[in-house]
């Protein structure tokens, strides 16, 4: 069961942004209508060219993935740093006993 | 002077009395335009509640008006009826004396946070059913305004229960006065000789106030407008895991749910219908006296129509919490438009193409309210042989069909 003023009000929204349909494709044009609050907001020139920020940040959904993926690339980079940095640790730790160890060599020769 | 600039006038002479919180007071005389109006006023201690209450009710009622005070012992014989004892004694019939607070068409409740339980449940039902019971008597309750007032902060609180709540129309929260407002109210109380209330004037008669209510109650609103208001309750009630019936609340709830970025995962218990009729009847007021009613004045009322219905998960300032609620479901809405998702359903409810049926998927993944509607029609789609049950979204996307949701085996012939 649907109601008639739920019908109406889709046949309203219908009518205000018509939709082009041929076959299995659909289309329709933009009027630019998007409020100020919807629109995204400078995100990248912020960032990249350090312009300030607006107080509410809106972004589209290509930005939001690109930050996504840049973000997975840092948190894996990081990852990977940790990993040679504990190894490097563990090799200099090696290093510091070797050379300790040469020095009480050198000096029980002496 | 119409009709209508008599209810503006009641507006300016409140606000000639009543200094800052000027859109509290605005809805508050909106919310008076429709029968059996409530409004519930919260705001901490000498912020000016019983003010505001008093001077909107002598506005409209004059001296046709009676006010309970929780603060003192209220017995129920005071504001429902007692028994007339001569009758009984000479008689022996039991016959009731309503209070004067049922008789009168302006009814206060002064610290309603501190009316005891049994008082509380009798005004509950005068405001569902709009009559009263006392010793097996019943009585209507003619047209009234009913306006409370508490401070929740109150240590001497009894905690109502929230269907009481939810029978107000609206919740306005006051606010303490600046420092420049300080110096108008002082002004404000030499000139009417510190008795705000007292010089208050009976603006609009009892007879004027039930033919604005009845021309209010026959405006038609805008389809796109009914539209909105709907969908804005649908989306603080909706949750694709039936939060309603679930015994498991939100925030426990919505671990791994698809829409856990929506608003629905803040909102902890979700509102009732009662919001959709108090916006409509803002709504409807706001058209018959202002002639407009376009979608930010809705989203204006909303914050006095929701807060005191809906539970959320944290509250940090209920206010402003509701506030960035209702700026996310604003950009939703935008969203909406832009992906056309309505014209898309209206589509799909002339009949299915795949074209269209793509693109709704697309955009029920990221909207529930949208999803629900899609999710009928695949139902209706799977009964008539043109979708199978594994193609469906549902299906795919691992959500659960609500079983409130079924055909009855059998229809009535």
């Amino acid at each position: 069961m649907s109601s008639e003023k739920f019908r109406k009000f889709l046949e309203v929204q219908a009518t205000r942004s018509p939709l082009k349909i041929s076959e299995d494709k659909i289309s329709w044009e933009e009027k630019g209508e998007r409020t100020v609050a919807s629109q995204a907001s400078d995100f990248l020139e912020s960032v990249y060219l350090g312009k300030e920020l607006q107080n509410t940040v809106v972004m589209e959904r290509s930005v939001a993935a690109m930050l996504q993926q840049r973000l997975t690339e840092i948190e894996r980079e990081n990852e990977h740093l940790r990993k040679s940095y504990k190894i490097l640790r563990i090799v200099l730790g090696g290093v510091i006993v070797a050379v300790i160890l040469m020095l009480l060599t050198l000096l029980s020769f002496h | 002077m119409t009709m209508k600039n008599k209810i503006k006038d009641l507006e300016r002479e409140v606000r000639s009395r009543f200094v800052g919180n000027e859109e509290a007071i605005h809805i508050m005389v909106l919310n008076q335009l429709h029968p059996r109006s409530t409004t519930l006023i919260r705001a901490p201690r000498g912020v000016g509640k019983s003010t505001l209450m008093l001077l909107i009710l002598k506005g409209l009622c004059g001296d046709d008006l009676v006010v309970v005070s929780g603060a003192s012992e209220v017995k129920r014989g005071e504001v429902v009826g007692r028994l007339h004892i001569p009758s009984l004694e000479k008689e022996g019939l039991e016959r009731v004396l309503w209070a004067a607070f049922i008789k009168a068409r302006g009814k206060g409740l002064d610290e309603v946070n501190r009316l005891n339980p049994y008082t509380t449940a009798n005004i509950h039902h005068l405001m569902q059913f709009g009559e009263v019971w006392a010793y097996g008597q019943r009585t209507r309750v003619q047209d009234y305004t009913l306006v409370a007032n508490e401070n929740p902060m109150d240590a001497t609180s009894f905690v109502h229960p929230p269907p009481f709540y939810d029978r107000f129309d609206i919740c306005l929260f006051l606010r303490s006065l600046t420092l420049s407002e300080k110096f108008q109210l002082q002004e404000l109380l030499d000139k009417y000789g510190q008795d705000l209330v007292n010089s208050m004037p009976s603006v609009v008669s009892i007879e004027e106030l039930e033919e604005a209510r009845k021309e209010v109650t026959e405006v038609d609103l805008d389809p796109d407008l009914i539209g909105y208001v709907n969908l804005l309750v649908r989306d603080f009630q909706a949750c694709i895991r039936e939060k309603e019936r679930s015994e498991i609340k939100p925030p426990a709830l919505c671990e791994g749910c698809h829409f856990i970025r929506d608003i629905c995962g803040s909102i902890k218990e979700p509102l009732s219908e009662r919001a959709t009729v108090a916006l409509m009847n803002l709504a409807k007021s706001t058209v018959w006296l202002y002639g407009k009613c376009d979608l930010d004045d809705v989203f204006r009322m909303a914050l006095w129509v929701l807060p005191h219905r809906a539970t959320l998960v944290r509250t940090r300032n209920l206010l402003a919490d509701f506030q960035e609620m209702l700026d996310r479901e604003r950009i939703k809405m935008e969203d909406r438009n832009f992906r056309r998702e309505w014209p898309l359903l209206n589509e799909l409810m002339n009949g299915f193409k795949s074209g269209a049926y793509k693109l709704a998927r697309d955009a029920a993944v990221e909207d529930i309210a949208f999803a629900e509607e899609l999710i009928r029609l695949e139902e209706k789609w799977i009964q008539e042989d043109i979708l199978k049950r594994e193609e469906t979204l549902t299906a795919q996307m691992g959500w659960k069909t609500p079983i409130h949701w079924r055909t009855p085996l059998h229809e009535p012939s």
